[in-house]
């Protein structure tokens, strides 16, 4: 199946700064890609200087505005010295997403752990929470939206991975809530829920072939999604005006496997 | 019926932790023998509270400790579903959650996103579980949850289809003695509104 090279930079979002937590990797860097490509100027904010200077270097290589930040998301200091820098830096906040999750807790609900809830709460609805508020004034001046990355196993639930799919659908409940309290505010709140071939997901396939095949025959599309070319694009169009009156809402981008909503 | 969510330990912000449950279930199930049905009304905090005004401590309370709870609930009862098996009987664990967890509400940011979480839960329960233990939600009325100022029913224009947010006493416990019963065994994961038809979802 033929999947373009590349979108043609539109422009739908010049002038627009925004700031992806787990910015420089995976369904992150599709995201931050994507936007750069689409006018925008991008904070990676992550956690390594390593992997998230080079990402940052290899957009700024395109010609895209791109810097990286340091950002651990359980640290809320640490996210309000990301945001002001990157306000002071380029003026405006008009998009931030919080994509970054150690969502590694996996096996059934009796061997669920103190630790290994704490770790996944900590940066999905904990961070959310810090973000969210740490991010809403800025929002607030330039009218702009923040997204939650979700996932389709929030909406399903999943007997292998039971917390990592309610830490999921608490970040979407959580997403639905604030639109409905920000939208007062001109602020938008949206989620994203994609299935894309990312390093972490590559790696899966690797280890049992037979769960990429399972994707794909589940997939109406036929191919499992790419990060920048498919899931980038849907964060374009919610941060940008051709969605300005979309709220609250989870857009799956999947290929079609969920179809439940 | 066990209904642990209203312990102010878990009201003050603070988790108690996975292990709070447990001790208290085991003690019942020793006591009572072993439910068919185990409810669970997870804490609702009342509001309503600005995300923007609202402390790490009452964010804590009214989104994290709930999901807290929903877990150390789900654990106790998948601990008995593999130290008992059940030999045929229909075993059932239904949480009762505000509609609020469905539509989101203004104020209630965390309400909502407890409640999405929990009905994850149950979903991912309900598959992991299999026959051995059925699970559901009930979405009811924030009316019948909240004891001061809770969310509006602003998900629709309409008023209640049926005139009203029900009556715990005979609507609802109508419909758990219905999930109770073995010839609701065919149901599993889901969540059914019984909030007078206010929520109606597409």
């Amino acid at each position: 199946m033929n999947v373009p090279a590349r979108f043609s930079e539109t422009g739908l979002l010049d002038g627009r700064v925004a700031l992806v937590t787990g910015g420089a990797a995976g369904i992150g860097l599709g995201l931050t890609t994507a936007m750069a490509r689409h006018g925008a100027t991008v904070v990676l904010a992550s956690r390594s200087a390593e992997v998230g200077e080079a990402a940052a270097a290899g957009l700024r290589d395109e010609g895209l505005q791109a810097v990286w930040i340091r950002c651990d998301v359980t640290t809320p200091e640490e996210v309000s010295v990301a945001v002001t820098a990157t306000v002071e830096a380029h003026g405006r906040l008009d998009c931030f997403i919080h994509n970054a999750l150690d969502g590694s807790v996996v096996g059934p609900l009796e061997e669920a752990t103190d630790e290994g809830w704490a770790t996944l709460a900590a940066t999905s609805v904990r961070a959310s929470y810090d973000c969210a508020r740490i991010a809403h004034p800025h929002l607030q001046a330039t009218g702009g939206s923040l997204i939650l990355l979700t996932s389709a196993a929030g909406m399903e639930g999943s007997a292998a991975r039971p917390l990592y799919a309610m830490a999921k659908a608490a970040q979407r409940g959580f997403a639905k809530g604030l639109a409905a309290e920000w939208g007062p505010d001109g602020i938008r709140v949206n989620c994203i829920a994609p299935v894309a071939m990312t390093p972490a997901l590559d790696g899966a396939i690797r280890r049992d072939p037979s769960l990429g095949e399972r994707l794909v025959a589940r997939t109406p599309l036929g191919r499992i999604g790419d990060p920048v070319h498919d899931v980038g694009p849907v964060a374009v169009f919610l941060a940008g005006d051709l969605a300005r009156h979309v709220t609250g809402q989870t857009l799956v981008v999947d290929g079609g496997g969920f179809r439940g909503l | 019926m066990v209904e642990p969510g209203r312990d102010p330990a878990t009201s003050s912000g603070g988790s108690p932790g996975l292990d709070a449950i447990g001790p208290g279930f085991r003690t019942a199930v020793g006591l009572l023998g072993v439910p068919d049905l185990v409810v669970h009304v997870p804490t609702v905090t009342d509001g309503p509270v600005a995300i923007t005004d609202q402390s790490p401590d009452g964010w804590a309370a009214a989104c994290e400790a709930p999901m807290v709870e929903a877990i150390g609930v789900a654990r106790a009862v998948g601990d008995l579903i593999g130290s008992q098996p059940a030999n045929g009987v229909a075993r059932r664990l239904v949480w009762i959650l505000p509609t609020t967890a469905l539509g989101g509400s203004a104020g209630f940011v965390g309400v909502g996103a407890a409640g999405e979480g929990i009905r994850a839960l149950a979903k991912g329960a309900a598959r992991q579980w299999g026959p051995s233990c059925t699970t559901t939600v009930l979405a009811v009325s924030p009316a019948l949850l909240f004891d001061g100022e809770g969310p509006s029913d602003e998900g629709s224009l309409s008023p209640p289809a049926l005139g009203g947010p029900g009556d715990p006493a005979t609507d609802l416990a109508d419909l758990v003695d219905l999930l109770a019963d073995p010839r609701s065994r065919f149901t599993t994961g889901g969540t059914l509104v019984a909030d007078g038809g206010t929520w109606m979802a597409p």
